[in-house]
């Protein structure tokens, strides 16, 4: 065999190899990645938010403890800690944060700016007003999610049905949470509507709030509780003083495993399936910006314990279009 | 026609023979199976696309069957308020077996449209004042057309939840007619849940967009909260996605109401046309393996074809290179073995055949050395014989020069140079002039084209003058003669000389001295008219002495005709007749003293123009029927006598006049340059003779009858111009008419 035939031997196996090899290498490509997502979280009432979310994202194909890796510590209330535990996920790098109440939102704001971190809200109250986005359709920053708000005069609304004979209500109230100033705004305008009076008793802390319940309580017939992570974090002492002081209390929030008469709010497992698709959109590239904000679906959901203790009676139509109700 | 080897043949052949089918098979393969898969996707999603849009109307409709059975079975537009909020408030509780509610709102709507009860999800409507919904296609269209309103599906700003408002009438089963309107706003959730749980590959998916394109269902509520816009393709198939990539698309109408929408699908074609690709990576792998299975081959049949043809050209070559004793191999293949055996006979001939050759070269040696020594010889001849022809060669190259020479300086002569033979009279050199005078003459008769109207050898031929009765040269003959071909006069030489083939030929060298003969034929004239100007001043001199003495003796006489009585009478007469001939006589004299010159002019700045002008005024009774025409504009004045002057115009138009018949013409012209003017007058009349016409300036020359004129006429006209330093001149022909041309200086001194 002469050498030029040796030559074009060599070259045909060696083209047959290149060829089996990108072909077969082509359909093998490796698309395995391990995403990192950090969660903050201060109500421990808004586990299922983070459980949905999960759940979410592993229809998404984001499966823990496979392709996707959560950092999270379990809910932190102390605004330094807070800080803290969104400051370490930044520092390891983490592809998305998931926020859960509107204060944590507000924080991973500041401490993401000029960072290229998405973060997805679920769910803020009111994303515009709280500061968190420009504009619900086109947010612009690195921050979408869920919002919530503009459900209080439904709420209120079936809190009267609850307890009709309801005229004057307390409302503690901490000013210095821009959430519980716009839940006010809406309960105020509900209430005006449905001819409620409002006692409206400013607090700043737990002290303050049992004493404004002690004070006032007798002279209403119901009370309200606002969305703000000051309430959130204090929601059993107002549903220990509903059945304490036999009054129905009610909220715009999902609490109504708390002790909540009455709760016309998100479900927070559907909050966390949705708040995942747009994290799933965000991995798979769509900047955050050009990601709608979306608001949550509002459910209404009946503690027949709770009515049960306070001497309270729900009438059944009202229970017939309940999607939760406690009964024990 | 490229040279490749018989290896290069047979791999080509086999490769192309086995690759070109394995080729055409992939490919067809391919083509087929992705055309089969386009088709199966697209039809696929054709299908899910026509079962979601039967599943939103079977939705749809069962929602009205239900809102129907509600109105129906609770006869509510005959309840009261409250318990009409109740069946309300229960209605829109409704839940859907995942305990999703499907109402948003339920509305009763009075005959009026007005709003009798209202059940919310979300709006909290006061009991006091729910409105008026009497212009709304929810009350209006129902009510009045007693069928069931569809709304366009709208979605929640906030949410991306789509809904459609359902609303029928309540129809009173007695009359026939509507009392109210039950209105609900459907969630389409369900629609929205169904769509997105669709199984449309891995990657595909179905959405809902209206008559505009926008998307109002979508398993991505970012997709509608964004207000997203897909334009529908003219027909299913490839094309680009909601999100720009590529995909099968595929989409179904779906009427609700009015409003006329459309279910897409779409899924990436990536996707769609996976299993073709795989197809395509198989069969390519399929070919590439046989292309090295085909390449392998040949080279292995190659080698066992090539490798006893390569020995054998071994073999060949070591022959050549003198190892005639090499004997060609066997390989065990038939045809090979044989072409061996026939290479092996071919070899054992070749060398019987060079050893014979041997032997004939060692006897051919001696006749080679004999060869050798002739050649030398004939060497040495063949160079004497190239150096004589190379000198004959330069010597006639010489003689050729010498030729061309002399030929540049007889076609440069001004004179006619032609050689003929003396006994034949062929011409046989002629030079440039000649040629362009008579044409290519050379080997024609002399006579025939040097002459005209020659019938014979010319008679003033002089051949016989040119040799002597010995045959020789008697040396140059000397002769004038007019050519009757071209008119011209010609002083000619002409001598024997010895031709280049020995014979005596004649050499005639012609100069033409025709204007030569001109000038000397004027100088005659003018001499001659001299001669006579003088004898004719000398006659008239001497005439007029005794003339004068005649008159006045006849003056006297007449004075003593009284004394001579009856006769006085008759003797007057003769006296008077003799007075008229010495008058006669006397202005004869006079006008030959015109002739001669004796009068001296008075020049002064004359208008030839007007000076013609007067001439024809003093002829013009004279042109009765004859045509005068003069073109003399522009002539500048000259100095002249203008008396004389035209008395000359007189004399010529006179006899212009006398021999122009009626109808005939009589043309004046004058140019001018910068010294001289030039008038002709011309006519058309009877004209004179060319020997007469010699002649025409002489005195007492005329052509006229007698008792016409005295023939001094133009005599005088000669004089007085030739006085004025001019020039005249006369020609005519007989028949046509005649020209006088007269040439002024515009000075006179010139």
């Amino acid at each position: 065999m002469n050498t030029p035939t040796k030559k074009t031997f060599i070259l045909s196996c060696f083209m047959a190899l290149l060829t089996t090899t990108l072909i077969i290498g082509s359909g093998c490509a490796d698309k395995r990645r391990i995403t990192t997502i950090g969660v903050v979280n201060t109500n421990p009432g808004l586990e299922g938010i983070i459980k949905g979310f999960k759940d979410g994202m592993a229809e998404h194909g984001y499966v823990e403890g496979g392709n996707v890796v959560y950092i999270y510590n379990g809910t932190i209330s102390d605004d330094k800690a807070i800080d803290a535990e969104i400051q370490g996920m930044l520092d390891r790098k983490a592809d998305l944060l998931l926020t859960v109440t509107t204060h944590v939102a507000q924080r991973a704001k500041a401490l993401t700016a000029g960072t290229n971190t998405p973060v997805v809200f679920a769910p803020v109250f009111f994303a515009v007003e709280s500061g968190i986005v420009a504009d619900l359709k086109r947010p612009g920053g690195n921050l979408t999610g869920m919002q919530i708000g503009g459900n209080t005069q439904k709420a209120l609304e079936w809190h009267l049905t609850a307890a009709p004979r309801t005229r004057r209500m307390l409302v503690p109230y901490n000013d210095e949470e821009a959430a519980a100033r716009q839940s006010l705004g809406e309960l105020k305008e509900a209430a005006r509507k449905l001819k409620v009076a409002l006692v409206i008793v400013p607090v700043k802390n737990e002290d303050e709030l049992r004493g404004a319940i002690e004070k006032n309580v007798r002279k209403t017939d119901s009370m309200w509780v606002l969305n703000s992570h000051f309430n959130i974090g204090n929601i059993k002492t107002f549903s220990n003083a509903g059945i304490r002081f036999k009054i129905p209390v009610s909220s715009g929030t999902s609490q109504l495993g708390l002790g909540m008469l009455i709760s016309y709010g998100q479900k927070p497992y559907s909050t966390g399936k949705k708040a995942a698709r747009l994290a799933s959109s965000i991995l798979s590239g769509i900047p955050p910006r050009e990601i709608p904000v979306e608001t949550v679906d509002y459910y209404l959901g009946i503690n027949l314990a709770t009515a049960r203790a306070i001497g309270a009676l729900i009438p059944d139509d009202m229970l017939a279009q309940a999607h939760e109700i406690v009964r024990k | 026609m490229a040279n490749y080897s018989l290896r290069t043949r047979l791999k080509t052949a086999f490769i192309g023979l086995a690759v070109a089918p394995l080729l055409v098979m992939g490919m067809s393969l391919v083509w087929l199976s992705h055309d089969i898969e386009m088709k199966q996707a697209i039809e696929m999603q054709n299908e899910v696309s026509r079962r979601v849009a039967a599943q939103i109307e079977a939705y749809l409709h069962l929602v009205e069957h239900e809102l129907n059975l509600a109105a129906r079975i609770n006869p509510i537009m005959d309840m009261a308020p409250a318990a009409q909020r109740k069946v309300i408030s229960r209605l829109r509780s409704f839940h859907n077996p995942d305990h999703e509610e499907i109402y948003d709102e339920v509305a009763l709507m009075d005959r009026k449209g007005a709003v009798a009860a209202i059940a919310s999800r979300t709006i909290v409507y006061n009991g006091a004042g729910l409105g008026s919904r009497a212009a709304s296609d929810e009350f209006t269209i129902p009510f009045t057309k007693q069928r069931t309103y569809y709304s366009p599906i709208r979605f929640d700003s906030k949410t991306g939840e789509p809904f459609i408002t359902v609303a029928l009438p309540i129809i009173v089963l007695k009359t026939g007619r509507a009392r109210g309107v039950l209105s609900v706003v459907v969630r389409l959730r369900d629609i929205r849940n169904f769509v997105s749980n669709l199984n449309i590959g891995e990657r595909g998916l179905a959405y809902v967009v209206d008559k505009t394109g926008v998307v109002v269902v979508h398993r991505n509520p970012s997709v509608v909260l964004k207000g997203t816009v897909f334009k529908l393709p003219e027909r299913p198939g490839a094309g680009n996605g909601l999100d720009g990539e590529k995909a099968v698309i595929s989409f179904t109408p779906i009427t609700l109401g009015d409003a006329v929408y459309h279910v897409v699908t779409e899924r990436p074609l990536a996707e769609a046309t996976a299993l073709p690709m795989r197809i395509v990576v198989v069969t390519l792998l399929v070919v590439v393996a046989a292309l090295v299975g085909v390449v392998s081959l040949a080279m292995l049949v190659s080698r066992q074809i090539i490798r006893p043809l390569e020995r054998l050209a071994d073999t060949a070559q070591s022959i050549e290179n003198g190892a005639l004793e090499l004997k060609a191999g066997h390989t065990g293949t038939y045809e090979l073995d044989a072409l061996a055996d026939a290479f092996n006979g071919m070899a054992g001939r070749l060398i019987s055949n060079i050893t014979a050759l041997r032997y004939h070269i060692k006897g051919r040696d001696e006749t080679a050395k004999k060869l050798e020594k002739k050649g030398a010889e004939l060497e040495a001849a063949n160079i004497r014989l190239e150096k004589e022809f190379a000198d004959k060669l330069s010597a006639q190259r010489a003689l050729a020069d010498s030729h061309k020479r002399l030929l540049a300086v007889l076609n440069s002569l001004d004179a006619a140079v032609y050689v003929s033979d003396m006994k034949t009279y062929e011409i046989l050199f002629a030079n440039a002039l000649v040629t362009s005078l008579f044409g290519d003459v050379v080997g024609k008769t002399c006579w025939r084209v040097l002459q005209s109207g020659q019938t014979e050898p010319c008679s003033f031929c002089t051949n016989d003058k040119l040799l002597d009765k010995n045959g020789q040269p008697t040396g140059v003959y000397e002769w004038e003669s007019k050519n009757t071909t071209n008119g011209q006069w010609y002083a000619i030489h002409d001598r024997a000389i010895k031709w280049i083939d020995g014979k005596q030929v004649k050499l005639e060298i012609a100069y033409d001295i025709t204007e030569k003969k001109r000038l000397e034929a004027g100088k005659f004239r003018s001499d001659k008219l001299a001669a006579m100007g003088t004898l004719a001043a000398g006659i008239a001199h001497e005439i007029n002495n005794p003339l004068t003495n005649a008159s006045l003796t006849i003056e006297l006489l007449k004075g003593k005709l009284k004394c001579c009585g009856d006769k006085a009478e008759e003797i007057l007469q003769k006296v008077v007749e003799v007075e008229s001939n010495i008058d006669r006589a006397a202005l004869i004299a006079k006008e030959l003293l015109q002739f001669s010159r004796q009068k001296a002019l008075q020049f002064v700045e004359t208008d030839v123009n007007e000076v013609i002008g007067a001439a024809i005024a003093s002829i013009q009774y004279k042109l009765d029927g004859v045509t005068l025409t003069k073109d003399l504009a522009g002539l500048p004045p000259i100095s002249a006598d203008p008396g004389r002057l035209r008395q000359v115009f007189i004399n010529v138009l006179n006899n212009a006049a006398d021999a122009t018949p009626k109808g005939g013409n009589i043309k004046i012209a004058a140019i001018s340059d910068e010294s001289h003017v030039t008038i002709s007058i011309t006519d058309t009349g009877i004209g004179v003779a060319q020997a007469d016409s010699l002649r025409v300036f002489e005195p007492f020359f005329s052509t006229k009858e007698i008792g016409q004129g005295a023939g001094l006429g133009l005599s005088i006209s000669y004089g007085i111009i030739i006085q004025h330093s001019g020039t005249i001149d006369f020609s005519s022909e007989v028949g046509k008419g005649a020209a006088v041309t007269i040439k002024l200086p515009i000075r006179g001194e010139a």
